[in-house]
């Protein structure tokens, strides 16, 4: 698995802004090697895709503002609230700008909150 | 003579390329430590550690005769994650597992990943063991 690499493969569209921040699309394809193995005949996101997706999220906003932090350093409160499949359309949210050095996010699927955590940032 | 441990692919229903844990180390009713794939990024070494806690908590029940009573661990929520510096790609990596407390279902866990004996990275999370919560 390649949480780095298969994100960025992931992007679908820029990143958009939204009365409250940002936001964007990822997709996973159901081809992706990651999928053979988690899980073998019922493939699922891993958890820490989502994260990375967050994480993806905050690195592109930082090349449209360059007075935003710059690193990630940890997550806080991380919560996984549903399974994600595969080839689901993933939208994640950033609350933007930070407040303090803590960035709230979100990843929904087909509506529902599949995950959300604070991003530390330094 | 040292203890020798089922391969990680009978402990956990991960399966290659997905799984990062190349061994069991040692395995207590508390934790252990297991090896991991060397040159892990920072979400991998989450995913790992993570990976780490469903091993050896697989390895113990079998060892009670509780064969798949571990398996079915869904991850809920990490309270914390935090990554301490960069890793050397030909580091040896290691997870130290210990097992919090549980409510319930619910099993805390603390995994911090060692680079050559240094921590790079620390998670602290939660799984529910059974059904989904």
């Amino acid at each position: 698995m390649n949480p780095s690499q298969d994100v960025i493969t992931a992007r679908r569209g820029d990143p958009e802004p939204t009365a409250a921040g940002l936001q964007a699309r990822y997709r996973f394809a159901p081809d992706l090697p990651v999928f053979a193995g988690h899980f073998p005949g019922r493939p699922l996101v891993p958890g820490v895709y989502l994260l990375a997706a967050m994480a993806d999220l905050l690195q592109r906003s930082e090349q449209a503002d360059a007075a935003a932090p710059v690193e990630v350093t940890g997550l806080r409160r991380v919560k996984f609230r549903a399974a994600v499949p595969p080839d689901q359309d993933i939208l994640v949210t950033l609350r933007w700008p930070p407040t303090s050095e803590r960035v709230q996010a979100t990843a929904h699927c087909d509506a529902q909150l599949a995950a959300q955590a604070q991003l530390v940032v330094a | 003579m040292p203890a020798t441990f089922p391969a990680p692919t009978d402990l956990t229903l991960h399966a290659p390329p997905a799984l990062l844990v190349e061994a069991v180390l040692e395995c207590r009713p508390d934790g252990g430590r297991c090896r991991l794939q060397a040159g892990l990024d920072c979400w991998q070494l989450v995913e790992a550690a993570t990976q780490a806690a469903a091993v050896l908590s697989a390895a113990w029940a079998r060892r009670s005769g509780a064969a798949d009573a571990a398996t079915t661990g869904v991850l809920v929520g990490c309270p914390s994650i935090d990554w301490h510096g960069e890793v050397d790609a030909g580091a040896e990596l290691v997870a130290r597992v210990s097992h919090a407390g549980d409510l319930g279902a619910l099993h805390a866990f603390t995994a911090t990943v060692l680079a050559d004996d240094v921590a790079v990275c620390e998670v602290h999370f939660q799984v529910h063991h059974g059904a989904p919560p």
